[in-house]
Parts: structure tokens; C-alpha cells; sequence
């Protein structure tokens, strides 16, 4: 029934409003941004000088901000590999044995991910507020007064604070991830190595990391295009601040580019911050990489 | 730790799996109580809010939900997102699926080079190419108006739509198509009568999944949109927080967090179903 259609009318009207539109809106500024970041070009002006490479040179030679919030955004992405793959795995292992209330914990796990990150960027403004938030509320409650300070408003405490916040945030995600891949596991190697004498432990050894591992590596992705990408919870909690230190690159970007109007510059970023996703998620893929089980 | 079905008695199990128990409801607690907090902290005055942070108030102020929506301007940033929302969606799964339909039924030259390109888009961060943007809608004058947000999340949100669309309608058998062609219906009525009907859970997961994505979406509105009146919701809550800090009617912006999260939470208990089997569906699949 598949046959090479000869009159391709209907093809043109079926595709023709897609194509338009992603190929306007989507596909041609993305292209473009390789090209406006070899210019230097402030304000609207259309006066923009061809600098070549020299954004890219300022960005990675020239520019204190940008180290730094890159090294905010690695932290974001090493506290969530060492935090939020284990506690998910755990989390899924445990759901998918058949534990009592498995499909509300799922439930209750999960929504934090579908509320709107400024919503939860709020909602946790409010926890860290120093005046009546629930973390100092609960400090001074447990005699720990000399603990509770403005969270957001500190330089040590703010980048870790919206850390905590983004984990929160993601970690159902990574648990319905990996329970999905869990379950898609047949039971009877689990019923075979029971019957054998393997512990929970040998379980989830031997037979759920090696099954689930591609699971694992897309996992491992998403971690990374998250935390490099992160943007509204650093926004609307902090706006980058106290002084730079929770900016992450791509707040950055957003000042440069709407505030300070550097077009240019802020492009040769997010074109840095593309490659680097893309250049993290190829190593850790290969540093991964293992022997695909077959089942 | 339980042995397993065969050993032991259910008391035996029971016993085995509190401690695990335990942990799931810590974390659960982490998750749920802030959001307690929140409601319950929406019914107090502000006077209350300094001094007793723990207890329930024993007079719930609904005042100030009123306030929110009506004074804090939550109503109007609703309404805007229910407009932009329902109305990206629309155009979305419209014209996601008609393109879907094309590359899954019909057989011509280029179609899997538009299907790679389609699908390729998803790995582009938003913010790549958000400076090259925002000077094309200024240029269109698409800047600070619902046609240029709603343009942009159509366009935005295409690659993800069809994907899962075109997915769907390589399951459906073609013969039905042919049938409804053999008794003269135009290729337009066999899409629309036959085959997008039938594409229905499709259509639902692609629905949901635009909807979370729309309604919450915050970056490309703060760009596009400056003007208060035609603020969505994220970024409304997000503004009357950095306004609140000088006015400090807590109250209201709490209840307005109230306010933001209910549609989330009535959709997500209503579709909870595709909801989970959607976001893996991708995963397992690939």
C-alpha cells in the first residue's frame, strides 16, 4: 500500500504549514547563531563588525563570569550525578518490588516535575526566606538558631540552596525513568536468581544495573542537557546573584544579551554552551560505555 | 529483607519492608510538606506569617485569594494563559499532526530528510538560538503580542508533536485510508474524518505533553512579552515576587502560588496514566 505517490498536492498542503513555520521560527535562528557569534554587535543598531573568532577567544581567555558560571552549572551536574542517579535507581528498585502504595509514591515523586519551575523557583524563595521560611522555621524549632540565615541572600548558601531546590525539582522524572525501564525487565530473571538464593542486593547487582544500563546512559544525558541548560529556577530565585555567585551560563546570556544588549557576545555563548552539552554528553556515553545485554 | 514470595510469613514481610517503608514516606514528606505549607500558609495575614510559621490559622483569610486574583492581577495572567495555552495547542497538534500524517502514510522524495530534520530539532537548546529570535520577531513585529508568542511556541514545540504523531499514524492500518479515498473522500476529509480520530491517544499524549510544556513555559515569554497586561502566569508569579519584596501583602502571593498550581495538579491527577507511560514511552523505545 506504501507506493511512491505521484501527485504530490497533498503532500505540499499536509506539510507545507510545519515546514514553514519550524524552518522560519526554529530552524533558521538557530543556524543563524553560528553566524551572529563571530560578530561584535551592541544594541539594535545594525552597525555589526565581522570580529571572527574573537568572542569565542574573549569568552574562554577574557572572562572571570563565564568560568564562574560554568562552574556553577558543573556543579549543578556533579551534585545531580552523585545525588539524583543513585537516590532514583534506589527509589525505582524498591518501587518496582512490589512495595506497598508503589503507584502513589511514583505519583507524589513526580509532580514536583510538572509544576512550572517558576512556580517551584517561588515556592522555595519562600523556604529560604529569612523572616518566615520553613527551613529557619524548622532550625529555630530544633534549637538551631545560629544555623538560619537568608539562604538566597548569601553567597555560600545561595548556589547550594537552589541546588537542593533543583533536585527536588527533577528527581521523579529520573525515578519514573528508570522504574519504566525497570519493569520492562522480564520478572523470571529476577523469579530464577531468587530460587537461586540472591539477596535484594545481588538483585539489583547483577541483574537490574546491567539490564537497565542503557536506561542508565539516557538517564545520564538528560542529567546533563538539564544542568547545563538551567535557567528560570536561577532566574527567579536569585537573578544570578549575591554578586555572580549563582549565576550559571545561560543567566548569563540573558543579561548579556537583554540587558546589555550585546548580541553578539551572548550568541558566541550559547553556542559554547551547545557544543558543551553536546561534547559532555559524548564523553560520559563513551566513558560509559559497555558490552549491550541482549534479552 | 523479605526472601522473596515463597519464604516466610506476610507478618515476616511486613516487618522486612518498614524500614524501606520509612525512607519512601521521608521522601514522599520532603516532597508534599512544602507545598502544605504553602496552602496552609496562603490563609494566613501577614502578622501571622512572622509569628507562628507552624500552626494552621484558626481564621482562614480568604481574602486572600480574592486579592491575589483580583488585586495582585493572578486573575488576568490566568486568562492570558488559558488564551495563549489552549490556542498554541491547537495550532500545534493541528499542524503537527497534518505533517505527521504526510511523512507516516505517504511515500515521496526528501520525506526522510524533512522526518531527520523534524526530529533533529529536539536536541537544540532554546536558548541557542533565542538572540537570533528575538531580532526576527522585532524585525516582523511579533514582539510584546499573543501572535508572535503563540508563532513561536507552535514553531518550538513541532519537533517533539511530531515525533510522536508520526509514531502513531505508522500504526494505523493504511487500507482505511484507501477505503475512504475508494468512496470519494478528498485526502483532507480521509485525514480529518478517519485517520486523526483514530489517532486519538496520540493526539492525548501529544496534548498533555504540550500543555505542561506551554503552560509553564517562562524563557521565550520573558523575552517576547513586556507588557504586564499580556503576562502568562510564570511570568506574572515570577514578577509579583521581585514587586512583593516592597509591598510585602504575603498573603496574596501565596494564595496566587495556590492559584498557579491547581490547574497543574488537576491535569496531572486526571492524565497521571499517560502522563508516566508518555515520558518513558520515548525512552524505552529508542
Amino acid at each position: 500500500m506504501r507506493r511512491l505517490h505521484k501527485d504530490i498536492s497533498p503532500i505540499l498542503v499536509f506539510l507545507s504549514p510545519a515546514i514553514i513555520l519550524y524552518a522560519a521560527f526554529f530552524i533558521f535562528p538557530m543556524m543563524q547563531a553560528f553566524y551572529i557569534a563571530l560578530f561584535r554587535w551592541r544594541g539594535l543598531s545594525e552597525n555589526k563588525d565581522f570580529v571572527g573568532l574573537q568572542n569565542f577567544r574573549g569568552l574562554l581567555f577574557d572572562d572571570p563570569i563565564f568560568w564562574m558560571a560554568l562552574k556553577h552549572n558543573l556543579a549543578f551536574l556533579v551534585v545531580s550525578l552523585i545525588v539524583v542517579i543513585p537516590l532514583a535507581l534506589f527509589f525505582a528498585f524498591v518501587l518496582s518490588r512490589r512495595v506497598a502504595g508503589a503507584n502513589s509514591y511514583r505519583a507524589v515523586y513526580l509532580f514536583p516535575n510538572m509544576i512550572s519551575v517558576v512556580a517551584v523557583a517561588v515556592l522555595w524563595s519562600f523556604v529560604y526566606n529569612v523572616n518566615f521560611g520553613l527551613l529557619n522555621a524548622f532550625l529555630n524549632g530544633m534549637g538551631l538558631e545560629e544555623l538560619a540565615v537568608g539562604w538566597l541572600g548569601e553567597p555560600n548558601t545561595a548556589l547550594p540552596a537552589i541546588i537542593a531546590t533543583s533536585i527536588w525539582y527533577s528527581l521523579g522524572f529520573y525515578v519514573v525513568l528508570f522504574l519504566a525501564g525497570i519493569q520492562s525487565i522480564p520478572p523470571s530473571f529476577y523469579e530464577a536468581a531468587s530460587i537461586d538464593g540472591a539477596s535484594h542486593f545481588q538483585l539489583f547487582r547483577h541483574i537490574t544495573i546491567p539490564l537497565l544500563w542503557e536506561i542508565l546512559k539516557l538517564g545520564v544525558v538528560y542529567l546533563i542537557i538539564h544542568t547545563l541548560n538551567i535557567f528560570g529556577l536561577v532566574w527567579v530565585m536569585t537573578e544570578g546573584g549575591p554578586s555572580n555567585h549563582t549565576d550559571t551560563m545561560l543567566t548569563y546570556l540573558y543579561r548579556l544579551a537583554f540587558t546589555e544588549s550585546n548580541f553578539g557576545y551572548a550568541t558566541a555563548l550559547g553556542v559554547v554552551v551547545f557544543i558543551l552539552i553536546f561534547g559532555i554528553a559524548l564523553i560520559s556515553l563513551r566513558l560509559m560505555k559497555r558490552e549491550v545485554v541482549e534479552y | 529483607m523479605g526472601r522473596g514470595r515463597k519464604t516466610g510469613g506476610s507478618a515476616l514481610r511486613v516487618l522486612a519492608a518498614l524500614p524501606i517503608q520509612v525512607v519512601l514516606i521521608v521522601y514522599a514528606i520532603i516532597v508534599v510538606y512544602p507545598m502544605i505549607w504553602l496552602l496552609s500558609a496562603s490563609l494566613k495575614t501577614s502578622y501571622e506569617l512572622f509569628t507562628s510559621p507552624w500552626l494552621p490559622t484558626p481564621s482562614p483569610q480568604w481574602q486572600n485569594f480574592v486579592n491575589a486574583w483580583q488585586i495582585a492581577g493572578i486573575g488576568r495572567y490566568f486568562l492570558n494563559s488559558v488564551f495563549v495555552t489552549s490556542l498554541s495547542m491547537f495550532f500545534i497538534l493541528l499542524i503537527g499532526s497534518m505533517a505527521a500524517y504526510a511523512l507516516a502514510r505517504f511515500v515521496f522524495s526528501g520525506r526522510d530528510a524533512i522526518h531527520t530534520a523534524f526530529i533533529s530539532g529536539m536536541m537544540f537548546p532554546v536558548f541557542l538560538g533565542i538572540v537570533p529570535l528575538f531580532l526576527l520577531l522585532g524585525r516582523l513585529g511579533m514582539l510584546d503580542n499573543y501572535f508572535g508568542l503563540i508563532t513561536v511556541y507552535v514553531a518550538y514545540s513541532l519537533s517533539f508533536t511530531v515525533f510522536i504523531m508520526t509514531g502513531f499514524f505508522k500504526t494505523l492500518p493504511g487500507e482505511l485510508a484507501e477505503a475512504g479515498l475508494i468512496d470519494g473522500c478528498s485526502q483532507f476529509a480521509v485525514f480529518w474524518r478517519i485517520m486523526l480520530p483514530l489517532a486519538k491517544p496520540g493526539l492525548i499524549t501529544a496534548g498533555i505533553f504540550n500543555f505542561f510544556g506551554i503552560w509553564n513555559e517562562y524563557p521565550l515569554a520573558l523575552i517576547i512579552i513586556t507588557e504586564s497586561n499580556l503576562r502568562t502566569l510564570p511570568l506574572g508569579i515570577a514578577n509579583l515576587l521581585m514587586v512583593e519584596h516592597y509591598k510585602t501583602n504575603w498573603g496574596a502571593l501565596f494564595a496566587g502560588l495556590v492559584i498557579v498550581m491547581i490547574p497543574t495538579l488537576l491535569v496531572y491527577l486526571f492524565f497521571q496514566r499517560q502522563i508516566t507511560e508518555g515520558l518513558t514511552a520515548g525512552a524505552l523505545k529508542g
